[in-house]
C-alpha cells in the first residue's frame, strides 16, 4: 500500500527534473535570439547601456521603422524572394522528373550515377569558388539572379533527388498500372494519381531549396555586387563590420530577415524533419 | 483484353530489363549537374599546373603545388583549419547527444516534447550572416558576454578582437548554428533501436550506464561515423560564419583553408595557383567521402 505513493513521487520528482533540464537548456540555447528580438525594440541610445540589460525600458518601433524606411533592405528582401522562389521551382521540376525516373526504369547505369548524385550531395561548394568565379565572367553573369539561381538549385539538387526517389519508390507501381489499365495515359497516370500522393515529398523538397537558397551566403557573396541583386544575406554581413550604424536596426533587420523562415518552420515543421532525416541516413 | 495491351506494350515501362526510356526523365537533372557541377569541378586540375598572368594562362608544371607547399600561409590555415574543424565535429557531438538524449527520455507529453524539439531546432534556420548579427550583440564590447566575464573573471574579454578568444569565439557561434542537425540525426538514429532491446537488457540487470554503451553506441555506430565525416567535409571549407565575424583575423587567427583560397583566387586573381589549393582541398574531401561511401553507406543504400 505504501509503495504506490513513493513510485509516483519519484516519477513526479523524474518529470520535474527532466521539464527543469530541457527548459533551461532551451532558454540558454535561444538566449541569442531572445536577447536580440527584445533589443530591437529598444531605443538606439539603451543598446549602450552597461551593464546591459534583457528588457527594453521603453518599447519601440523605431529601428523597425527606420529599417524600412532604407530602399536597400527592400530592395535586398526582393532579391532574395526572387532567388529563393525561382531556385525552388525549379529545383522541385528537375527533382521530381529524376526522382521518378529513378524510382519507375531501370536505366543502365543507375546505381553508378546514383551514388554519383550522392557524392555530390556532399561535395561543398567552397571547392568550386574559383571556377564559378571564372565562368560567371567569362559568360558575363555577374551580378544577375541566373547565376545565383542556376548555382543554389545544382546544390540542392542531388539530395531533393535522393529524397524523391525514395519518396516515389514507396508508392506501389501497381497503383499507376491500374490507372492505365482503366484507360488512362501514363502521363495521366502520373499526373493524377502519383503526383498527388507525392506531395508530402515534393513540400519537402521545395521548403529544403527554399530555406538553403534564402540563406545561402557565399555564391550571393563572391558573383554579385552592392543591393542591385544581392540577397539579404549579403546585406546583413556587410552590415556586421559597420560601426556606426544603429545597432538596434541591425537587429531589427536580422529579425525581419528570419520571420518568413520561421513561418515556414511553424507551419511546415514536419517536412523540414522528414527532409533532414531521411536525407542523411539514406 | 486489356492486361494484354499492358503487358505488351505499356508494361514495357516498367519492365525489369534495361530501358533508356527513363533518360527522357532524369535527363535535364543530369545535364544540370554535369554543366554546374562535374564541368567545373573537371575546370580545376588542367588549371592548377597553369599560371594565370596577363590575362592568360601558361603551362608551369607542378610549380605552383610546390610554392603552395612551401607557404608558411599555407600551413597556418591547414592548421587553424583542423583545430576548427576537429573543435566543431567534437562540439556538434557533445551537444547534439546531450539535446537527443533529453529528447528521447521518457517524456509523458509528446506534444510537449515536440514544441521542445522545436524550439531547440531553431538556431538552425538562421543565416550565417544572422548568426553571427544575433552574437555580435552578445560579443562586444558592451555586450552581455562581455559583462558576464567581467562579472566572473574580473576582465572583460573583447571575444573578436583578442587573438586567443577570436577562435574559440567563432567556434562557439558555429556548433551553436549547427547543433539542432546533429541533434535531430542522432535522435532519429535512437528513435529508430527498438525499445524491446533495452527491455531485453533491462531483464538480464544491465543499467542505464551499461545498455547505453552495449546497445546504443553499436547500434548507431554507422549514422554516428557518417555524421562525423560529413560534419568535417562541411567544416573544414567553411567559409561564411567566420568570414563574416572576423575576415580571418584578428592577426591570422582565424584564417581558415577556405580564405586563402578566397584571397589568392578571388582578391589577387592568381586562378592557377588557387586552383591547385582547390585540388589539395578537393583531393582531402574525397577520402573522406570514399571512406563515408564505401564503409558506411554502400550497403544500407
Amino acid at each position: 500500500m505504501e509503495g504506490v505513493p513513493k513510485v509516483k513521487l519519484k516519477e513526479i520528482r523524474r518529470r520535474t527534473i527532466l521539464y527543469g533540464v530541457t527548459l533551461l537548456v532551451t532558454i540558454l540555447c535561444l538566449f541569442p535570439i531572445i536577447y536580440a528580438v527584445f533589443a530591437s525594440f529598444k531605443p538606439n541610445r539603451e543598446m549602450f547601456t552597461y551593464p546591459p540589460t534583457l528588457f527594453p525600458k521603453k518599447w519601440t518601433f523605431e529601428a523597425y521603422v527606420y529599417i524600412l524606411s532604407q530602399k536597400q533592405y527592400l530592395k535586398h528582401f526582393l532579391n532574395t524572394w526572387i532567388v529563393a522562389g525561382s531556385s525552388t521551382v525549379i529545383c522541385v521540376v528537375l527533382s521530381s522528373l529524376a526522382g521518378y525516373g529513378f524510382s519507375r526504369f531501370n536505366i543502365p547505369g543507375k546505381r553508378t550515377i546514383l551514388v554519383s548524385i550522392l557524392a555530390m550531395q556532399m561535395f561543398p561548394g567552397t571547392v568550386l569558388m574559383i571556377p564559378y568565379f571564372r565562368l560567371t565572367d567569362m559568360l558575363k553573369l555577374y551580378d544577375t539572379y541566373i547565376i545565383l539561381v542556376i548555382i543554389n538549385c545544382a546544390f540542392v539538387l542531388p539530395l531533393a533527388i535522393w529524397l524523391l526517389k525514395g519518396f516515389f519508390d514507396s508508392i506501389p507501381i501497381e497503383i499507376e498500372e491500374s490507372a492505365m489499365i482503366d484507360g488512362c495515359s501514363h502521363a495521366r497516370a502520373i499526373l493524377n494519381i502519383t503526383v498527388p500522393l507525392s506531395r508530402a515529398g515534393v513540400i519537402a523538397i521545395a521548403i529544403m531549396t527554399f530555406l538553403k537558397t534564402w540563406n545561402e551566403f557565399l555564391f550571393a557573396f563572391i558573383l554579385t555586387k552592392g543591393p542591385a541583386k544581392a540577397p539579404i544575406s549579403v546585406g546583413l554581413a556587410s552590415l556586421f563590420t559597420t560601426y556606426n550604424v544603429k545597432l538596434n536596426a541591425v537587429m531589427a533587420i536580422t529579425v525581419l530577415s528570419i520571420l518568413p523562415l520561421i513561418f515556414i518552420f511553424v507551419f511546415l515543421q514536419r517536412y523540414i524533419i522528414s527532409g533532414i532525416t531521411g536525407g542523411a541516413i539514406k | 483484353m486489356s492486361i494484354l495491351i499492358i503487358g505488351g506494350f505499356e508494361g514495357s515501362m516498367f519492365s525489369k530489363g534495361r530501358s533508356y526510356r527513363g533518360f527522357i526523365f532524369i535527363g535535364p537533372a543530369l545535364v544540370f549537374l554535369l554543366l554546374i557541377i562535374i564541368y567545373p569541378l573537371l575546370t580545376i586540375f588542367p588549371q592548377s599546373f597553369q599560371e594565370f598572368r596577363n590575362q592568360t594562362f601558361r603551362f608551369v608544371g607542378l610549380v605552383q603545388y610546390k610554392r603552395l607547399l612551401s607557404d608558411e600561409l599555407f600551413w597556418l590555415s591547414i592548421r587553424l583549419t583542423i583545430i576548427f574543424t576537429v573543435g566543431t565535429v567534437v562540439l556538434h557531438q557533445v551537444f547534439g547527444w546531450a539535446l537527443a538524449l533529453l529528447l528521447n527520455a521518457r517524456w509523458p507529453n509528446i506534444q510537449l516534447r515536440n514544441v521542445f524539439r522545436a524550439a531547440l531546432l531553431l538556431p538552425w534556420i538562421f543565416s550565417a550572416p544572422a548568426s553571427a548579427l544575433l552574437w555580435r550583440l552578445l560579443y562586444y564590447s558592451r555586450g552581455m558576454l562581455s559583462y558576464i566575464s567581467q562579472q566572473l573573471l574580473g576582465f572583460r574579454i573583447s571575444f573578436l578582437s583578442d587573438p586567443n578568444w577570436a577562435l574559440p569565439a567563432v567556434l562557439v557561434v558555429f556548433t551553436w548554428n549547427f547543433y539542432p542537425l546533429y541533434m535531430l540525426l542522432i535522435l532519429g538514429g535512437l528513435q529508430a533501436i527498438p525499445r524491446s532491446m533495452y527491455e531485453a537488457a533491462k531483464v538480464d540487470g544491465a543499467n542505464r550506464v551499461q545498455s547505453f554503451w552495449k546497445i546504443t553506441l553499436p547500434q548507431m555506430s554507422g549514422i554516428l561515423m557518417t555524421m562525423i565525416l560529413i560534419d568535417f567535409i562541411t567544416t573544414f571549407v567553411q567559409f561564411a560564419l567566420v568570414w563574416v565575424m572576423t575576415k580571418g583575423g584578428p592577426l591570422r587567427s582565424t584564417y581558415l583553408v577556405s580564405f586563402y583560397l578566397y584571397e589568392k583566387g578571388l582578391l589577387t586573381s592568381k586562378f592557377g595557383y588557387a586552383s591547385a589549393l582547390s585540388v589539395i582541398i578537393a583531393l582531402i574531401i574525397f577520402v573522406f567521402m570514399f571512406i563515408n561511401l564505401r564503409y558506411f553507406r554502400g550497403g544500407s543504400s
